[in-house]
């Protein structure tokens, strides 16, 4: 598709907004995520009343980021509402 | 054929000599206990050693063939099995220190059936806690110390079937069992240099296994050839009441030449662009190998979709679920290594949707796993991109940079699907490289008559560990 110069020019003007608003949406976004780690670590020494070393609060943090990255990356696939599971519940 | 040559020989070639009375089961048995008594400790592949019974068992045994009932090729025969199989009145410590004096009253379906078939147990073999269920960062994962590859003992077995991996490489069983849920019966078999087989989900009984992932666990055989894989197979297979997934199928395996068309097997794009230089040159060989006997269809692509993540998820769920007692209680902390003491902790989060939408997912990928294995006889990559890890490193931190590309054994393993590993050469550090072999449900049989036909034509089953006498 050809682009026309008056839409380049627009585009391209807004394409340092852009990179700023990309970077503003990353810190946002990574700001959210660390929030929702500390509340789950935070959630897990409440509930389990369990306390840990700064090593192990270190792995527990990494753990957790690496289950909400999975869960954002198995978000972004598609299902349909009548998709089942892959089992099968018989009576 | 002195001792050292009878510990490594192989199933058929045992079965010979009992037959022919050149070596009795007694005999045989003691030769096994001696090495495992020897070089168990120092591979760190031992829980407990089963010497009144597998006495015992082989007196059976012996007094059974000498009157004439034989009861077939693994009659007098010794094994092991990895220390997550039920073992009546023997301590099943599941590789964990909080498990470490738990004795069943009753015997897994898959020790019996090999019971029933005459084979002899002499060890329960070590293995990662909890099957690795909690996340093991490094190969100190176990209350019996890091399993190591009898290759080299300063690198790791792999895991989490680790003590039945470096039992067989050894020469301290004839064969064993192990389990997977993803990647732990080929991880073990490929960095101790044996022949592994993952049989289809539902083909064995897990009935007496500790459960990690229900819809993922399988046990299946380790050995020194695929021909012994397929005797193994020939008895733990078959339909259990104790399993409700298990498939009204039996595995009846005979040793048969190839068919007369040609195999067609796909030779995985991507899997060895990022694989240590080792792996690739030796998989670029093996595929010369192949090519003799199969017609291979290079750079297919593999499906793509997020099989890791789905599996992670699946067995975060269900393996919380599992040991939901254990992650609560805090008893958790009692585990050998560093992150399995907090990962109980993070799996316990992933929450019923979270674990449902993988399932859903997983139906879709196993469908279209299914229809691309549909039209090959099996596909081909390595089984792993490296060699073993070094004891003491991360496994993140051991050989940066090195990737397998796409990721066969969660594909498998979340499908179900089977595939066979065997040794293909070596690499850094004298280790064994290894080539896997996968394939649609139940197609074991082409599987093992492939990895017969490689075997045939090269020797790297054959090779022996440098062990120091």
């Amino acid at each position: 598709m050809k682009i026309k110069r008056r839409k380049f020019l627009q585009v391209a003007v807004s394409l340092p907004a852009l990179g700023y608003l990309n970077n503003f949406k990353f810190q946002q976004k990574s700001g959210k995520e660390e929030g929702e780690i500390e509340k789950l670590i935070d959630l897990v020494k409440f509930k389990y009343e369990r306390e840990f070393t700064e090593e192990q609060l270190k792995m527990l943090r990494e753990e957790i980021q690496s289950n909400l990255r999975r869960r954002e990356r198995l978000l972004s696939f598609q299902l349909s509402n009548w998709e089942e599971p892959d089992f099968k519940f018989q009576v | 054929m002195n001792e050292k040559d009878i510990a490594f020989a192989s199933i058929r070639q045992l079965a010979n000599l009992i037959k022919q009375k050149k070596i009795s089961p007694v005999e045989l048995t003691k030769i096994y206990l001696e090495r495992l008594k020897k070089y168990g400790e120092k591979l760190g592949a031992v829980v407990t050693i089963t010497e009144e019974l597998a006495l015992k068992q082989a007196q059976q045994a012996e007094k059974e063939i000498m009157s004439g009932k034989y009861r077939g090729l693994l009659h007098g025969i010794p094994f092991g099995v990895k220390d997550l199989l039920a073992t009546r009145g023997i301590p099943t410590t599941w590789g964990a220190e909080p498990y470490r004096n738990q004795v069943f009253d009753y015997d897994a379906t898959v020790v019996k059936k090999l019971y029933d078939a005459g084979a002899i147990l002499v060890a329960k073999l070590a293995m990662v806690e909890l099957a690795g269920g909690m996340g093991y960062d490094d190969a100190d994962a176990s209350f019996t110390g890091p399993g190591r590859t009898p290759w080299n003992l300063n690198y790791w077995s792999g895991g989490s079937s680790s003590g039945s991996g470096a039992a067989v490489s050894a020469g301290l069983v004839a064969f064993a069992i192990g389990s997977e849920t993803s990647g732990s019966i080929l991880t073990p078999a490929a960095f101790c240099g044996i022949t592994g087989l993952r049989p289809t989900y539902g083909l064995v009984s897990r009935f007496g296994a500790m459960a990690l992932s229900w819809t993922l666990d399988k046990l299946g055989p380790m050995c020194r050839s695929a021909d012994d894989c397929g005797i193994v197979l020939s008895a733990i297979a078959g339909y259990d009441p104790k399993d409700e997934t298990t498939v009204k199928k039996d595995f009846n395996y005979v040793k048969k030449s190839l068919p007369q068309r040609k195999l067609k097997i796909a030779v995985i794009k991507g899997t060895t662009e990022k694989a240590q230089p080792e792996v690739k040159k030796n998989f670029e060989e093996s595929l010369k190998v192949i090519s003799e006997f199969a017609e291979l269809e290079y750079d297919v692509e593999f499906p793509d979709y997020p099989w890791g993540a789905v599996v992670g998820t699946i067995i975060d769920a269900e393996g919380a679920s599992a040991f939901y007692d254990l992650i609560i209680s805090g008893r958790v902390a009692q585990l050998r290594n560093k992150r399995d003491k907090i990962g109980g902790y993070a799996m316990i989060q992933v929450s019923a949707v979270e674990y449902l939408n993988a399932m859903r997912l997983r139906k879709k990928m196993r469908k279209a796993l299914e229809e691309f294995l549909l039209k090959y006889d099996a596909i081909v990559a390595p089984t792993r991109a490296t060699v073993a890890y070094p004891i003491g490193v991360d496994f993140d931190k051991a050989y940066p940079g090195v990737s397998g590309g796409p990721a066969l054994i969660p594909a498998g393993n979340l499908a179900g699907v089977p595939a066979i590993c065997m040794p293909n050469g070596f690499g850094e550090n004298n280790l064994p490289t290894s080539i896997q072999f996968m394939a649609k449900s139940f197609s074991e049989k082409v599987l093992i008559q492939i990895a017969n036909a490689y075997q045939e034509r090269t020797d790297w089953h054959l090779r022996r560990p440098p062990l120091e006498d």
